[in-house]
């Protein structure tokens, strides 16, 4: 029952796909740096150990970056340090990764108690930076290559287990995993078959982020004195070698730092990479145009309002998403004052679009025209005091929990449109907010106000919504499936709220909805769209008598009735 | 059990109080075991390879090695709350003082550094995803990607060296090292928070987007507020709220960037005390040091999550269902 | 037809949280489900319906009472609970989006089922087909995956895929609620088939009063964790005991009872 969700299949399936340019240079730059960790050494190893007594010489043709104190040539240094640095820095990702990922996966196959427990314990860990616990292996093991690099990987580990925990917790709650095991795959089976294969993608992302932090911390660990120790050296060794003579030789610098920067980058840009390819918005980018969620004259003549006391008048509305797809196609209707008119639709049916576009609220990444569009007895092809629509329409939404700002107390929320356009005060707007929650029938009014979203009921959220639009006595109110979430038994006491609202302030209502046996039961008059197009205008008379010509709506009308009659 | 009255505060509190309370002593733990996990005889290590026998049961002696370790243990702990950690094995120094005098050189670079990267991030981040919404301004949406990336790849260390090289060095501006006055608290602080700007303010711009895009923002789009009024009231705690929860660990962590960063400007903080202390097996100071970055750590962390608390009330009834 | 239970629920109790979030989510449901028949289950959010299913599944800790399926011993008496045997029982879950494995053919996602250890899809490939086609997919679904479908088409292979076990007892949680009212017809009318070609022995789970009478000969009503009436579902649709199942009634759009007058 989605509602504004364009018509892109939310899979997450295999596909083909092109690589993405930040994945290709980052691979291409990482392919680059393991050849130099296999060739460097037999090739440049000799100019970089041999000491020699051309020591501290300035970059030249034959020394690029100069010599250091013994002679050795600094370039060479820096490309064979490249190996020592990739071996040690693949082995700590390893060894955080290996640990972490079956640590933070398992524990989803065992008993709830054991799981909280070591999530727990790691949540302990976590909160130590992993430079401290890595300095707290070094102090029990001394400083040297493998004793940090045992270190770092260890020290990995805790961030490993919660990450790969966090995203392992919404594939395990997904029904193929619970199916699975209820086919009797055994634990381990279901972990290798469903869980690691789909979490795979984010996974990579972040093996290859931690590639780049461990690479700094073990270098950084050599830097300061504990990693790498004379004779070997990796970058953090060379830097700090050129450290102690960065007065008189700040170019010794320079080698070490590239490289460290370049290895660095090319995880980044691989982990980046390989996030935006997953992702299907930056996927679908590359063929986007130009700005959306715009609303203009479609350029065609307008008609008048066949009714100039229409609470809605339009003609020809459509809307195209960003691809150049049309999603409506030329919708035309009228809604007369105190009038209820349902727009019914299946998914995909373009009634949300359709309710948005009268709201003046066309999404993004979709694009609305109309020949003429009359809401309240505002021109909203043309500019619209924002004011003015803000009192005069009001909408209540499909997801009662979404559509209020979780961090924000209701009375807040509520009053907003009074305070800001109708220039009530604080105090005036919160009282008149209570009176209007009590004539809703929402127990305790003043507590409400107070009360952040998540402490409401859904039906009472909605009936909120529905009692701020009697605020500010609004002309219209747009009602955007904003009953499908809610339990029958609520549903019925918010439709009989809309209903209320609109007799006691001669609103008009745009009634949206998916249920057929909602629309008959509150509309004066009904609207069916399909595939974006109005296939049929019914009174509720008709509809209640069956008397409908389109072939949609019949079959519409006879699947209602096997899904949702009682009798 | 629906009417919850009361406020949960007092026990959000107390679960806070509790975790904060079992992660200090997970450090005194850890902090304790150094010693005794050192492979080998702890007190030739520390005595040397070279010493004589004598030297070495001195050596244990002095260090209490020699008594049975749960007696260590007990002593250890009594000393973390009186305040005594013991003294230097190489200098005498009583380790409480070397504390003492080293942590506000540290505490200056990492507040300062913290308070930069949130300050900078949020906002550079919100602008970047208000910008960029709905595929607007894609050119700023790359350069941006792009330059954090780049940025991000650069450890402080190297970026400590190179703001030495450019502004000491080369420039003469700003001191490269030590400590001669408000102006060198400058470089370091820039060192150290240059990568996590970058590293937030990815995240702001992450989050920034998604709160952009939800039901509620469009709701208050539909009452027709003013922009920089949906932003700063409407978007901002939401965000507030994600970010934190996304980079308390990068702010906890910039306290284990500073050890790195001080070797650079060889500053006179805890990191450089650490350091040196580990590579002289002067152990009373490693754990003391250690000791004490955790638990600015840990105490920082905790702050994050009451701050959260304070942001979105959610997470105060959540609290012991998250991992 | 023998008259045998093959689900008993007897004064089931179960607790889900702890602390401050501690939930009493079923409070002493009996049930009884007999070889062959069909049982609806019908209440809103919050009422205790789907625990149920994963108390029969075995996937809940329950606080007292006993649970039997298919006779013998109880998979579930007071603070123990095992899975039953996969033959025993099995469940067509909700949401037709998460309950297939997007990385796995639907002819992988069935394999699987008729060889949990094993699921090569060239040695079932026959059996595999029948299914397909017995829930109204053609045979070339079998190499397609997921997103290639409809949630509609979805819902039948899991269909496929709950049935292919032969299990004695299917449990269905809800299966129509998440579909365009076009497509829950359908699946009702195919589930409606299956039962009586299979003589499938069903507890049907909804908050839908109405798709009940296609699929069911039996309804139980609960409201707050308890059971408040138990019926044929003619009796109940048409006589109803208890206030509560009558307002439910009265709640549906275009019932005789509804209206939107009033308070």
């Amino acid at each position: 029952m989605s509602s504004l969700a364009l018509p892109v299949e939310a899979s997450d399936g295999p596909r083909r796909r092109r690589l993405h340019p930040i994945l290709v240079t980052g691979i291409l730059l990482m392919a680059l740096l393991t050849a130099l960790a296999v060739l460097a050494p037999p090739l440049f190893g000799h100019a970089a150990t041999t000491l020699t007594s051309d020591s501290r010489l300035a970059p030249s043709a034959q020394h690029l970056l100069g010599t250091d104190e013994f002679g050795r040539d600094l370039f060479a240094r820096a490309l064979v340090a490249t190996r020592l640095t990739l071996v040690l820095t693949a082995t700590a990702t390893a060894l955080s990764v290996v640990i972490g990922v079956s640590v933070g996966t398992t524990i989803w196959m065992a008993p709830e108690r054991v799981r909280r427990a070591v999530l727990g314990v790691n949540a302990v860990a976590v909160a130590f930076p992993s430079l401290v616990l890595a300095l707290v292996i070094a102090a029990v093991l001394g400083a040297g290559a493998w004793p940090a690099t045992l270190a770092i990987g260890i020290a990995g580990c805790p961030a490993f287990v919660r990450l790969s925990a966090n995203m392992a917790a919404p594939i395990v709650t997904r029904d193929y995993v619970s199916t699975a095991r209820r086919l009797g795959v055994p634990g381990p089976l279901v972990i290798l078959r469903h869980v690691l294969p789909n979490m795979a993608e984010p996974m990579l992302v972040l093996v290859a982020s931690c590639f780049a932090v461990t690479m700094m911390e073990l270098s950084g660990l050599s830097f300061v004195g504990l990693g790498v120790q004379e004779p070997d050296f990796d970058f953090g060794k060379l830097l700090s070698d050129g450290l102690v003579s960065i007065y008189t030789q700040p170019s010794q610098v320079v080698g070490p730092s590239v490289m460290l920067v370049l290895t660095g980058l090319a995880a980044m840009l691989i982990g980046d990479g390989l996030a935006a390819s997953s992702n299907p918005r930056t996927r679908s980018r590359t063929r986007s145009s130009g700005p959306t969620g715009r609303l203009r004259p479609s350029g065609r003549p307008a008609v008048p309002p066949a009714d100039p006391e229409a609470t809605v008048s339009v003609r020809g509305l459509r809307v195209h998403s960003a691809a150049g797809v049309e999603l409506v196609k030329g919708v035309s209707f009228d809604v007369a004052p105190g009038e209820v008119l349902g727009i019914v639709g299946e998914s995909g049916s373009g009634k949300s679009l359709t309710a948005m576009s009268l709201a003046g609220l066309v999404p993004e990444s979709t694009d609305a025209t109309a020949d003429a569009l009359w809401v309240a007895g505002h021109d909203l092809l043309a500019p619209v005091p924002p004011a003015a629509l803000a009192r005069d329409v009001a909408l209540v939404y499909q997801d009662p929990v979404s559509s209020f700002n979780p961090a924000l107390r209701l009375g807040t929320q509520l009053t907003e449109v009074a305070r800001t356009h109708l220039g009530m005060s604080r105090g005036a707007a919160r009282r008149a907010l209570v009176d209007r929650l009590r004539r809703l029938k929402i127990t305790e009014p003043e507590r409400r106000t107070h009360q952040h979203p998540h402490e409401l009921s859904g039906g009472m959220l909605q009936r909120a919504m529905i009692a701020s639009s009697l605020l500010t006595e609004a002309r219209l109110l747009i009602a955007d499936e904003a009953t499908s979430a809610l339990d029958v038994t609520v549903q019925v006491e918010v439709l009989r709220r809309v209903v209320a609202v609109s007799r006691s302030v001669g609103a008009s209502v745009l009634f949206i909805s998916h249920d057929l046996g909602v629309v008959r039961a509150m509309c004066d008059r009904v609207l069916v769209l399909y595939r974006g197009e109005a296939v049929e205008e019914l009174s509720a008379d008709a509809l209640e008598q069956g008397r409908v010509s389109h072939r949609y709506t019949r079959r519409l009308l006879e699947a209602a009735e096997y899904v949702e009659a009682i009798r | 059990m629906k009417l919850q009255i009361s406020s949960p505060w007092p026990r959000f509190l107390l679960v806070k109080a509790l975790e904060w309370t079992s992660a200090v002593v997970a450090l005194v733990v850890l902090t304790f075991a150094v010693v005794q996990l050192v492979p080998g005889d702890p007190a030739r290590v520390i005595a040397g390879q070279d010493a004589s026998p004598a030297v070495v049961e001195a050596t244990r002696a002095q260090l209490g090695l020699d008594r049975p370790m749960l007696e260590q243990f007990r002593d250890y702990v009594l000393g973390v709350l009186r305040g005594d950690l013991g003294e230097s094995f190489r200098t005498g120094d009583a380790v409480s003082h070397v504390i003492a005098v080293r942590l506000p050189y540290t505490a200056t670079i990492a507040l300062a550094a913290m308070a930069l990267t949130l300050v900078i991030s949020l906002t550079l981040g919100f602008t970047v995803a208000g910008l960029t919404r709905g595929n607007r301004n894609r050119w700023l949406d790359s350069a941006f990607s792009w330059a954090t990336a780049g940025l991000q790849a650069l450890p402080h260390y190297v970026v400590g060296t190179l703001l030495v090289v450019l502004f000491a060095v080369t420039l003469g501006l700003l001191p490269a090292a030590g400590t001669t006055g408000p102006r060198s608290y400058i470089l370091p602080s820039v060192a150290l928070s240059l990568g996590p700007i970058c590293a937030v303010s990815r995240v702001v711009r992450r989050e920034a987007s998604a709160v952009l895009e939800q039901d509620y923002m469009r709701t208050a789009r539909g009452w027709r507020i003013g922009v920089v009024k949906q932003y700063a009231k409407y978007a901002m705690p939401n965000l507030l709220a994600s970010t934190l929860t996304l980079s308390g660990l990068i702010l906890a962590g910039m306290l284990g960037g500073a050890i790195i960063v001080e070797r650079v400007f060889a500053w006179p903080g805890l990191g450089n005390a650490v350091i040196e202390a580990i590579l002289n097996r002067d152990y009373a100071v490693t754990r003391g040091v250690i000791l004490t970055i955790g638990v600015m750590a840990v105490s920082v962390h905790t702050l994050i999550d009451i701050g959260l608390a304070l942001i979105d009330s959610r997470t105060l009834d959540a609290e012991g269902a998250s991992a | 037809m023998s008259a045998r239970a093959l689900v008993e629920v007897e004064d089931l109790e179960v607790v889900l949280g702890t602390g401050t979030h501690r939930t009493h989510a079923l409070r002493g449901v009996s049930l009884t489900v007999q070889e062959g028949t069909s049982v609806g289950l019908v209440g809103e959010s919050g009422s205790g319906k789907s625990t149920l299913a994963k108390a029969l599944c075995g996937e809940v800790p329950v606080a007292g009472g006993t649970i039997w399926v298919g006779g013998g011993e109880p998979v579930a008496g007071p603070h123990r609970h095992t899975r039953p045997q996969p033959t025993m029982l099995q469940m067509i879950p909700q949401d037709p989006y998460s309950s297939l494995d997007p990385r796995h053919t639907a002819g992988q996602a069935i394999a699987e089922a008729l060889d949990p250890r094993r699921p090569r899809v060239r040695r079932h490939r026959d059996t595999i087909v029948e299914w397909l086609e017995r829930v109204g997919l053609p045979a070339g679904s079998i190499e397609k995956y997921p997103h290639e479908f409809s949630g509609g088409q979805r819902q039948r292979i899991a269909i496929a895929r709950a049935l292919c076990v032969r299990p004695r007892v299917i449990v269905a949680d809800e299966i129509t609620s998440a579909l365009d009212v076009s497509v829950q017809a359908e699946i009702l009318e195919l589930l409606a088939e299956l039962r009586v070609d299979l003589g499938l022995t069903m507890l049907f789970i909804s908050h839908n009063l109405a798709v009940v009478k296609h699929v069911c000969d039996r309804v139980a009503v609960i409201y707050h964790g308890s059971l408040v009436e138990t019926g044929d579902v003619e009796d109940v649709f048409t006589r109803p005991r208890e206030q509560y199942t009558q307002r439910l009634l009265d709640s549906v759009p275009g019932a005789p009872g509804f209206t939107l007058e009033g308070d």
